[in-house]
């Protein structure tokens, strides 16, 4: 799955430099430019998916408006066009907007917040040195050498 | 029939809910003043022994070993304080003996609490009366509490 | 019978009320009997809620086709198995198996404990009775299951009822929801201990060690129920995948993110007294997610494949939620002095460390996900523009969380509690670190360029090691020790303590697990339309369709091809892919031929045919299995974490007359 996007992204990129045609096959092209489109499209058959990601093999809604984006292509219409057409057909609802910054922004956001919490928490109980428990420094040493011995002598009656 | 079964399984609910006898009381068990402060002891124990076990596999240079070592044994030490203080609390009478927090009604009479046998040297108990002490191993005289 | 039954659900739900205030009542009153008859009640509502539950499967059973929720879910023709399952199969049904299976917990609880934490089990038993409430609710007024089909006041019946939805027709889809919902469920057990011990402001962590293998359980269940899911979607949904990022598939998802990060820190709370307050919010997000979860799947709120229909409970959801969060905010807002940290933090590099950044990175993911599943939601209140986000967007933003989690898991055991020097950092750190470079070296001169690939194949080469070396360090000390041998050793290292090494085996099968992620990355897929006798070629697959068949019984009608697969010139058999048209739903299904290999499937899906050519969808996916296999290992890690240790060390109480425990058992 991650390849997919990856190898899209290649291959989007081929598209790009080398210019199209003589490097990739039809099939292949043809699919990348169905998809960058469909993925403006809401798929209409129960899923939550883009005309693009929809999973299912005989979508109802899918494969035909996938069908409909090539013919389109094919006869030089541009994206923006195909998608009005849909719009047109099915109401604005089917619009569906690239992902947005924001949609990245918070999650990582969220984890900077997170690293600045953990900051804050570590200065609030980072106390190197003493021992632990904030009482253990008013424990007088001889107390501290008194408890010592019991606890030597546990530990080997544990062991 | 529907309408008798209905009432049946309403009349059933309500009387096993609401039938609750004074032998139907749970015995609570006493919970100690020492509760908590045990089981922090019994958990320091434990980080030292697993601390131990770590140096032994290798996973820990000397110097941390010694250092947390002694961490770990003035946390002892300032619980084991800690204890020693409620104690002198509660033989002063400043702290009440534990009872349950719950009063049981007074129409349920209280259990005779069974015999002790309580070791001179280390104070353990015991419910029957022993030649050597299971705790410190020291003679004991049967002494009732 | 159905009177019976919608009246056992409104007994249930006014037991249940009066569980909330008999137990608060006699707590604050100190009355005994009330505390007791409230427990009653609990056990009451367990009753009541299975009378309801048996007569709704026996109707179901029975075809009792008058009820609304048996015509909508079962019919004749279908399996006896499938007809028990749609028990859970519909809105109705499953919420009413949600209130059993939580009334079952709740009756547990109380039984085992009757005796036990006398001075919070009534709040435990007011909160675990204040859930059931709500659900009971639902069950009642809202989605009852009892409603009966009616014409013009007349209840009638309908011949024949509409089925389960034939993709659930499958033995692990009978399973999966109730172990998610075991585990959904499960969590509120926690989450009425943590509340009931913050109430009465109890000294220590009793909460923690009563309910350490609830959780475990739960955590279990979750884990259980998610790759069943996954399981399910890769066998049975014919697209190959089986994670999708869906609504339903992340609602699930969070409380088991939750639940692993509170598993994980509250080990600082027994190690060293730190972190309660924190602890307090895992546990109650982990329960709040779980509820969440139920509502996600539930109101239609986020658009998915499996949610139920729309439905008016969602708004009962939301003040739940609203509720209960603000109850749970104040009351530890309230009692944050009572939440003190015993303990300080000795050095920044330590395994305290350590669990600061796992919780951290298991929260963001968590977040992460949420906030995903919402955004939809969310930029159409904001900005009025739906936003389309797939799986891609999903795997972009959480593949770089997920492999930073993995190093995580290899990094944790490395650093010692309290501090760790350079000096045995670079001890622990020296052979995972030069495995994993080497394999990256390796993975590079032979070929593979992909970087996440690279990154993930290390970490889990890192992380294995270092497993691998936790065991064998330790075993070797003990072989040393008591002259045994190494095997022997290491079964007596793990039976020692069963919590730490059942763990190691758990992170042994996320390691294993991800291995079968990262295999994704070279996945293969092709779609063909083929005569009879023509042939493809997939990775080192050669596919020639031999003939199709086509017939039908009384379910279903089907279509299949035979395809004959060769590999390197060596005849691997055929593989017979079908399709499904269910008769009664009139849904097609696709039953997928699969060739499971350790290193690679070949999955091929025959998608029908078209004039005189069947279409072929034929994938190859390299390492797939693995994930199944980590799962396995995985559920066993968790079962070896449950099983108690062998040592169980008791340290003396201290004495007080009239106390009759003399020991604290400390278990591992």
């Amino acid at each position: 799955m991650w390849l997919s996007r990856s190898k899209l992204s290649v291959v989007g990129l081929g598209l790009l430099v080398i210019g199209l045609a003589t490097a990739q096959n039809s099939a292949q092209r043809q699919s990348v430019d169905v998809r960058r489109v469909g993925h403006h499209l809401a798929c209409k058959c129960g899923c939550p998916d883009t005309v693009a990601t929809c999973a299912m093999l005989e979508c109802s809604f899918s494969n035909p408006a996938k069908q409909k984006i090539f013919d389109m292509e094919r006869s030089g219409v541009s994206d923006q066009v195909i998608i009005d057409s849909f719009i047109k057909e099915y109401g604005d609802g089917i619009y569906r907007a690239d992902p947005n910054s924001f949609g990245w922004i918070i999650p990582y956001s969220a984890l900077a917040i997170g690293v600045l919490v953990i900051v804050w928490f570590v200065r609030r109980y980072y106390k190197p040195g003493t021992a632990a428990a904030p009482e253990a420094s008013s424990l007088p040493p001889e107390a501290l050498d008194r408890y010592r011995d019991q606890i030597e002598q546990d530990m080997a009656h544990l062991d | 029939m529907i309408i008798a079964l209905t009432s049946l399984l309403a009349v059933v609910m309500v009387v096993f809910v609401i039938s609750v006898r004074a032998k139907d009381l749970p015995q609570p068990e006493p919970v100690s003043p020492f509760e908590h402060l045990d089981e922090r002891k019994a958990s320091i124990y434990e980080n030292l022994r697993d601390l131990q076990f770590e140096y032994r596999v290798g996973k820990l240079s000397d110097q941390d070993y010694q250092q947390t070592k002694l961490d770990l044994q003035k946390e002892l030490a300032t619980v084991m304080a800690e204890i020693d203080r409620v104690k002198a609390e509660i033989a002063a009478g400043r702290i009440p003996v534990p009872a349950p927090e719950l009063v049981r009604p007074a129409a349920v009479a209280r259990k005779p609490e069974p015999t002790k046998y309580v070791c001179p040297s280390c104070k353990a108990e015991f419910q029957q009366p022993l030649k050597f002490c299971g705790d410190c191993g020291k003679p004991m005289k049967a002494a009732k509490a | 019978m159905e009177n019976i039954g919608a009246l056992a659900v409104l007994l249930a739900f006014c037991l249940a009320i009066y569980a909330i205030a008999g137990s608060v009542a006699g707590k604050l009153r100190r009355n005994l009997f009330l505390i007791v008859s409230a427990e009653r009640a609990v056990y009451g509502v367990w009753f009541l809620v299975t009378v309801a539950s048996a007569i709704l499967v026996s109707a179901l059973m029975t075809g009792d086709f008058r009820i609304s929720y048996v015509a909508q879910h079962s019919n004749r023709a279908m399996p006896m198995v499938y007809k028990f399952t749609a028990w859970w199969g519909g809105q109705e049904g499953s919420l009413l198996f949600w209130s059993w299976l939580l009334s079952s917990y709740a009756a547990v609880v109380v039984f085992t404990n009757r005796h036990k934490h006398r001075d919070f089990m009534p709040y435990v038993v007011a909160i675990l009775s204040a859930v059931q409430t709500f659900f009971l609710i639902l069950n009642t007024f809202v989605v009852s299951p009892f409603q009966m089909l009616a014409v013009d006041k007349l209840i009638t019946a309908v011949p024949d009822g509409n089925g389960l939805n034939p993709l659930l027709q499958y033995p692990a889809m009978a399973i999966h929801p109730p172990m998610l919902y075991l585990g959904y469920v499960g969590f509120v057990v926690p989450f009425a201990f943590a509340m009931g011990s913050l109430i009465t402001r109890q000294p220590g962590d009793g909460w923690i060690h009563t309910t350490r293998r609830w959780t475990m359980v739960t955590w279990l269940f979750q884990s259980c129920g998610i790759v069943l899911g996954a399981g399910w979607a890769y066998h049975v949904l014919g697209w190959g995948g089986y994670w999708a990022w869906d609504p339903v598939e992340n609602a699930s998802l969070l409380p088991w993110l939750g639940g692993t990060a509170f598993l994980h820190s509250v080990m600082m709370q027994e190690k060293k007294g730190m972190m309660k307050v924190w602890n307090m919010v895992l546990v109650s997000a982990t329960f709040f997610l779980c509820i969440f979860g139920t509502f996600l799947t539930r109101s239609g709120v986020v658009s998915s494949v499996h949610a139920f229909a729309q439905s008016p409970i969602g708004k009962f959801f939301v003040v739940f939620l609203a509720l209960g969060i603000a109850a749970t905010i104040y009351l530890i807002l309230d009692r944050l002095h009572y939440l003190k940290s015993e303990s300080q933090l000795e050095s920044v590099v330590s395994r305290e460390s350590s669990f600061l950044f796992n919780n951290l990175v298991l929260l963001a993911s968590c977040f992460a996900v949420l906030w995903g599943t919402l955004f939809p939601v969310i930029s159409e209140a904001v900005s009025g523009e739906k936003i389309s986000l797939d799986k891609e967007w999903f795997n972009q933003l959480m593949i770089p969380i997920g492999l930073f989690l993995l190093f995580l898991t290899g990094v944790g055991p490395l650093f010692a509690w309290r501090r760790t020097s350079s000096d045995s950092l670079r001890r622990n750190f020296m052979w995972p670190g030069a495995g994993a470079l080497l394999l990256v070296i390796a993975l590079l001169a032979a070929g593979m360029r992909n970087f996440y690939a690279l990154i993930s194949f290390g970490f889990c080469l890192f992380v294995a090691i270092t497993i691998a070396l936790e065991f064998y360090k330790g075993s070797k000390s003990i072989s040393a020790k008591s002259e045994m041998n190494l095997a022997r050793a290491m079964l007596e290292l793990t039976h020692r303590n069963t919590r730490r090494y059942g763990g190691y085996l758990v992170h042994m099968g996320i390691v294993l697990m991800f291995i079968g992620f990262t295999g994704g990355a070279f996945n293969i897929t092709r779609v063909d339309d083929m005569k009879t006798g023509e042939s493809v070629r997939i990775g080192s697959y050669q596919l020639t369709v031999n003939a199709v068949h086509e017939g039908e019984n009384d379910n279903y009608m089907w279509q299949s091809a035979a395809i004959g697969v060769v590999k390197n010139g060596k005849s691997l058999g055929v593989m017979e892919p079908e399709s499904r048209v269910y008769k009664a739903s009139r849904q097609p299904t696709h039953e997928v031929a699969i060739r499971q290999r350790p290193n690679e499937d070949l999955y091929i899906n025959f998608a029908g045919v078209n004039g005189d050519r069947a279409t072929v969808q034929s994938y190859v996916f390299p390492l797939v299995s693995w994930i199944w296999i980590g799962a396995l290992t995985l559920i066993f890690g968790t079962l070896v974490a449950l099983v108690p240790s062998k040592v169980k060390r008791e340290y003396a109480r201290t004495q007080v007359v009239g106390i009759t425990r003399k020991h604290v058992a400390v278990e591992k």
